[in-house]
Order: structure tokens, then C-alpha cells, then sequence
């Protein structure tokens, strides 16, 4: 199966998780969905080992946004979304500072 | 009478004289409330109301010539009582822009003092106020500029004892907070008074924005989504950075309280307020409110996302909206779950532990006074775990540094550690674990961060691993801080 382009953006504090990488572009097999990323980027992609602050219960956890091509993911299907070529998903946690 | 007790008793004795303005100002408001006519829908402009003043027409002629504005939104704006919740890096700004746009009545609330390491992003503050609350500091600086607005001071923190009896008494609020917790609260308690609030939050380099419990025509009851339907489940409390921990930018945060006045300022001037009510009767502003030019366009719920270092820095993100099922906004499927005046929750389970953890035994633990003795004795390393740009901004002679970032990413204790206090007591090589003694025995590693929190962990860690079964492992209670107060030779920022 051919794999297609996309591009994945952390903010909010998120981009320490993976390295201080504000931005992947990451190849993934067609037909991928938003589901399978967020396992592909925990496994593969994120160096701090406290997964528990990106996925909990098989699920971004609470105060985590996760936004397809800037449509909070709710409005596309959530985890079921199937990535197409040059999708930018961000992930974005909650600021509270002021 | 020392200068301090005097000093106390002054900002007692401030403190005491405001809150009974307040009181006053509440009750003249209540009265007001109580003896003004009902407001018409149908009219755009309040007929009620005093014309604008000589002076206003010229202090607010270059806004009031836009029609965006026009008499109208002028006369909206000083018939406006906005609360800004937080005097902070966000609540500065957007108390001056919208003290000086002829808001008539700014509450502004807060408990805190002004100290030094405010003034970099909260810009109303003065050196002459440091140690004074931060609400007085402000109506100072916003009086000198635009005396025409009613300032009424809350010096008091925000819990679901007061909050609704405050926010009952605006029509609009900025929340300008810096803690997850009171955001919740601030939202819960506008849904229930029908109160619309401009919320935003900054940290570090970025910002987000969102209108929360907004009227519109494009949701079921008349209302857009409330900061639960955003956030619908707090974030773990080890997830959350404060401005202290993490740094913010003053300008970033700048921007974002700039933006609340500016969103503040269009929802007032647009009319979308009027006839805002409880949510009792939201149903009847969801059928339309004939003459009323806010509510009417349908807009889309959104958020806005600043990232001050991105080659794009703003975004608008397109949010779900309201959900139906939101245990403050909406219908949960379990009713006794909706939150009700009386069941406010409890804002503190979401905070946890407070900052200062205490995770070793008190022996285990030195004070610094003891570490300022010790530095430079052969057998002792001292390791900061503080993040690089801390430590090259000061940093104990002679200690290590072992970012505390690293010691997270493993989950164990890194190779750096044991790298650095190798170099540095040269004799004693860790790995050697079947010949102990030659200078391993007897070392003490301390370990030392900004306030003695991550030390403890980092210090745990190493007790833990068998590496270190030699050695005495301690950490510094106060961390970085403490030893500038009390040992000296570091900076405390
Ligand atoms: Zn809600």
C-alpha cells in the first residue's frame, strides 16, 4: 500500500514530549486513521516515557485538543478519520497562564 | 510600631476601604437595577440613557466616528458593566483598552499583590505599588487616564462562595485567571447567571482565546459553547505549567489581553448583550430577538490559537460547539449531574498536591546553609536539574548540571547523571559495581533544582538504582531560591 504525506504539529507544552519538535512531516500507509497516528506517534515518535501525559485510556487525554486541518476532530469523526495526502493534525494542550 | 506592621495595617486598612466601596457600588447598582425601567428589546439604542458628555464626545471621537461604533456602541459601552477577573498579564492590558474605550463600570478582581517579577507583562503596575494589592495598583493607573469609569475593586479570591454573587452584578466578564481551576469556576457560575465571558490564557510563547456562553442564533438555546464544552474534563494536574514554572513572553501574553478588550468591545457595541438573560428564558432569545443586531448572525464556534514563534502565529480553530449533554451548559443524561447555584463543584480536586511535594524522608533532605558548607569538599557533586537557560542564568560553583527533562524522557536516571558525577569525583566509578570502597564510599551527590520539588524525584530516582548504593543521596529543600536568600553567590529570579 502506497503511504502518503502529512504533516503533525504539537503545541502548548506537547512539543517537549516529542523532542522539542514543534512540527513532523511523517509518511503513513493510506487509509491510516487519526486513531492509529496517535499510537504510531506514542510508539514511535515520543521520547519522554510518561505517555501518560499524551494517551490515556487508549485516547488523548483530557486538555488535549486534536485538530484536522484546524476542525477540532469531533467535527470530522474523531479517531475513526481516515488521514488523506498532506493532512496537518495539531495537537494542542490546554494554556492556563496569565 | 515596626516600618512592616505599619506597612501591613496600610494594606489592611486599603484593603478594608475598597471592599466597602464595593459594597457600596453593589448596592447603588442594585438599587439602579431594581428601579430602572425594562429595557425594550426592540429598541438598538437605550433610550434610558444619559447622552455622553461634552469631553467623551472628544475623548472618544477617533472610535466613535467608526461605524462599527457610532453613538450607539458608545453609549452601549458606558452602560456596560464588564468584570476582569485577574489583574495579571492578561487583565492589564484589557483593563486599559477597555477603561479607556468608556466602558461606564469596570469591576476589577483580584487577591494578589504586586511584586517585582510581575511588572515585565503586567504593565499597570507601579515600583510605589510593589507589596500593595494589584486591583488598587491598577484603578490607580486607569482613574489617571479615564476618570469618567467606575472602578470597583473586588480584592478577594474567586470560590463558588462569591463568584456567583460578583458575576450576577456585571454583564460581561473577561476571564483573565491563571488557573485551570478558576477557569471552570468563571464559566460555571456565568452559564448559571447568563453571563457571556471573553476567556483567554497564555504560557510561554503561545496564547488561546475563546467567547464562552456567547449569544447567538446558531445554537440550541440561544447560547454558544461554555468553557466545558471546550474542555470538557480538566487537565491531569502534573500537565499543568504555570507562568512561574514555565515563563511567558510579556507581549504574548500583551496580545492576548489586548485581544479579550477588543472582543469585549465588539460584543458590547454590537448590541449582542441586550437582553441577555438568565438561562430561564434563553429559549425565547433562540426565537429570535426582533431589533437586537447582536445574536443574530450565525457564527460558528471557534477558537483562537496564538503562536507567537510559528510562521503562521494565528490560527482560528473550528470548534464542535455546544454540546448537548454538558453537565453546566446542557442536558447530561444524568440530571443530577447538572450543575446547579447550589452545586458548584469543588474547584480544588482538580489542583491535586499543591507545589510544594514532599516525596523524601526529611533526612534525606538538606538545607542550604548545610550544602553552602559542603561545596568544594572532595566527596561531594552537586547536580542541578534545572533546564539549561536556568542554569546559565546562575548556577552554584562548581555544580553539574542534568536537566530534569532528562531524567522524564527515560523514566530512570540518565547517563548524563552518571556521567557528570563520574567526572567530577574522578575516583569513583559507579559501574564498577564488584569494587566498591576506592573513594565510593563516603560520596554525597546533592541534588539541587529551582524550588525542591524536582530535585525530590530526581534524588528518588537515584536511590532507587543500584548504581548509587554507595553513596548518600540527598536534595535541597528551597532549591536555587532559597540558596540565593539565604547562602548567597546565585541570583533569585
Ligand atoms: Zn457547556
Amino acid at each position: 500500500m502506497a503511504n502518503i504525506p502529512i504533516t503533525v504539529e504539537f503545541s502548548g507544552g506537547l512539543e517537549l514530549l516529542f523532542a522539542s519538535e514543534r512540527s513532523l512531516s511523517l509518511e503513513v500507509a493510506e487509509g491510516t486513521t487519526v486513531g492509529e497516528l496517535v499510537n504510531i506517534l506514542v510508539d514511535k515518535h515520543m521520547v519522554d516515557t510518561r505517555t501518560e501525559l499524551f494517551v490515556v485510556d487508549g485516547t488523548v487525554r483530557p486538555g488535549i485538543l486534536v485538530l484536522i486541518n484546524d476542525a477540532d476532530w469531533e467535527l470530522e469523526g474523531e479517531e475513526s478519520y481516515v488521514l488523506e495526502k498532506k493532512d496537518t493534525i495539531l495537537f494542542v494542550s490546554t494554556l492556563h497562564g496569565g | 510600631m515596626s516600618d512592616t506592621t505599619n506597612h501591613q495595617r496600610i494594606i489592611a486598612l486599603e484593603a478594608e476601604n475598597a471592599a466597602l466601596k464595593a459594597r457600596i457600588a453593589s448596592l447603588e447598582a442594585r438599587l439602579q437595577l431594581n428601579s430602572a425601567p425594562p429595557q425594550s428589546l426592540t429598541h438598538t439604542t437605550p433610550t434610558a440613557t444619559p447622552e455622553l458628555s461634552a469631553e467623551e464626545y472628544l475623548r472618544y471621537g477617533r472610535q466613535l466616528i467608526m461605524p462599527q461604533i457610532g453613538l450607539p456602541g458608545q453609549l452601549r459601552l458606558k452602560n456596560t458593566r464588564v468584570l476582569i477577573i485577574g489583574i495579571g498579564g492578561l487583565g492589564c492590558p484589557a483593563a486599559s483598552y477597555l477603561s479607556s474605550a468608556g466602558v461606564g463600570t469596570l469591576g476589577l478582581l483580584d487577591h494578589d499583590l504586586v511584586e517585582l517579577s510581575n511588572l515585565h507583562r503586567q504593565i499597570l503596575h507601579t515600583l510605589a505599588y510593589i507589596g500593595r494589592p494589584k486591583v488598587l495598583s491598577a484603578i490607580d493607573r486607569l482613574r489617571a487616564a479615564n476618570p469618567n469609569v467606575t472602578y470597583i475593586p473586588h480584592i478577594t479570591a474567586l470560590d463558588k462562595e462569591n463568584a456567583l454573587e460578583i458575576i450576577q452584578n456585571y454583564d460581561l466578564v473577561l476571564d483573565c485567571t491563571d488557573h485551570p481551576r478558576v477557569r471552570y469556576l468563571v464559566s460555571d457560575a456565568a452559564v448559571i447567571a447568563g453571563k457571556t465571558v471573553v476567556s483567554a490564557s497564555a504560557l510561554k510563547t503561545e496564547g488561546q482565546l475563546v467567547v464562552v456562553n456567547k449569544p447567538t442564533s446558531s445554537e440550541e438555546g440561544g447560547r454558544g459553547p461554555c468553557y466545558r464544552c471546550y474542555w470538557p474534563r480538566p487537565p491531569p494536574t502534573e500537565s499543568v505549567v504555570s507562568c512561574g514554572e514555565g515563563g511567558v513572553l510579556g507581549p504574548v501574553v500583551g496580545v492576548m489581553g489586548v485581544l479579550q478588550a477588543l472582543e469585549a468591545v465588539k460584543i458590547i457595541s454590537s448590541g449582542a448583550l441586550e437582553g441577555q438573560r438568565a438561562p430561564a428564558s434563553a429559549n425565547e432569545a433562540a426565537a429570535g430577538s426582533p431589533g437586537t443586531e447582536g445574536p443574530s448572525k450565525p457564527e460558528p464556534a471557534s477558537m483562537l490559537f496564538f503562536s507567537s514563534y510559528s510562521p503562521t502565529p494565528f490560527k482560528t480553530l473550528r470548534m464542535k460547539g455546544r454540546r448537548a449533554d454538558c453537565i453546566s451548559c446542557g442536558t447530561p443524561s444524568d440530571p443530577a449531574l447538572k450543575i446547579t447555584a447550589s452545586t458548584i463543584p469543588d474547584y480544588d480536586n482538580f489542583c491535586g498536591p499543591g507545589p510544594d511535594a514532599v516525596l523524601l524522608d526529611p533526612k534525606d533532605r538538606r538545607t542550604v546553609m548545610e550544602v553552602g558548607e559542603m561545596i568544594g569538599r572532595e566527596n561531594v557533586v552537586v547536580v542541578d536539574t534545572r533546564d539549561e537557560t536556568q542554569f546559565g542564568i546562575t548556577s552554584v560553583g562548581g555544580s553539574r548540571n542534568v536537566p530534569f527533562v532528562l531524567w522524564q524522557r527515560g523514566g530512570k536516571v540518565p547517563e548524563e547523571f552518571w556521567r557528570a558525577v563520574e567526572e567530577e569525583g574522578n575516583s569513583a566509578d559507579p559501574q564498577e559495581e564488584g569494587e566498591k570502597g576506592k573513594g565510593t564510599k563516603g560520596k554525597e551527590v546533592v541534588i539541587l533544582c529551582r524550588r525542591g520539588n524536582d530535585s525530590q524525584e530526581a534524588a528518588k530516582m537515584v536511590m532507587e538504582d543500584p548504581r548509587a548504593r554507595d553513596w548518600k543521596v540527598t536534595d535541597v529543600v528551597g532549591g536555587i531560591g532559597e540558596w540565593a536568600r539565604k547562602v548567597g553567590g546565585v541570583v533569585e529570579y
